[in-house]
């Protein structure tokens, strides 16, 4: 399931692969998204890294507006995403758009996300190279 | 099998939620799983719903990229969501 307008601007899975994977390494992404991007993995896996150094180097590329913004849908996402989680339910789209029974979608998307996290997994626990944690 | 009740989306949309089930199903974002579990609350599924608009669909900060975020933490909590 993903956002229709942004598909619609041309936004591709493959880019959303590799701005969750491999983003620093990128040429597709701006030093500006490069920022958010590593904002928004801070903020899920090693939040006492965002400190006033990292701030600052967020001003760099970001208004105080801007960075309210960025902060407040990042913090929104990382606390839904976890009670979502909790509650133990599949999307009722499928990728392909399709309005989905739980059945199926339990079918298409595993009991786990697909490319689960492989980057900034790795990144956070100092394990390059580390597997998924689940395929199926 | 969810840890509370789905309720089905037949029944949502003649709810006060309605206008906004539709909204997901056109936009496709947010899946109306949104609604589906937290419609037992009505008016707070309304008032998030508005809220994950808000941040996700106005402001300075392009949408693609919210986009990618939102898929990113949604990968980081295994929210199949």
């Amino acid at each position: 399931m993903r956002s229709a307008s942004a598909k619609r601007d041309g936004l591709t899975e493959e880019i959303i692969d590799e701005g969750i994977e491999n983003y620093r390494e990128s040429d597709r992404f701006t030093e500006n998204e490069k920022i958010a991007l590593e904002y928004s993995e801070l903020m899920q896996f090693e939040p006492e890294k965002i400190n006033g150094e990292f701030y600052a180097r967020l001003q760099e590329h970001y208004s105080s507006e801007e960075i309210v913004e960025l902060g407040s849908f990042i913090g929104f996402n990382v606390g839904y995403h976890t009670f979502f989680r909790t509650l133990d339910f599949y999307p009722m789209f499928s990728p392909d758009g399709r309005l989905v029974s739980q059945e199926e979608s339990r079918r298409i998307y595993g009991t786990r996300p697909t490319s689960h996290m492989r980057g900034p997994m790795a990144r956070a626990t100092g394990e390059h190279g580390a597997e998924p944690k689940n395929e199926d | 099998m969810p840890n509370i009740t789905m309720l089905d989306l037949d029944y949502l949309e003649k709810t006060k939620l309605g206008p906004f089930v539709k909204k997901c199903i056109k936009h496709r974002a947010p899946d109306p799983a949104f609604h589906a579990m937290q419609g037992h609350n009505e008016e707070l599924s309304k008032a998030m719903y508005v809220a994950w608009g808000t941040v996700f669909n106005t402001g300075a900060v392009d949408h693609k990229l919210k986009e990618i975020i939102r898929v990113q933490l949604s990968r980081a909590a295994d929210c199949n969501y």
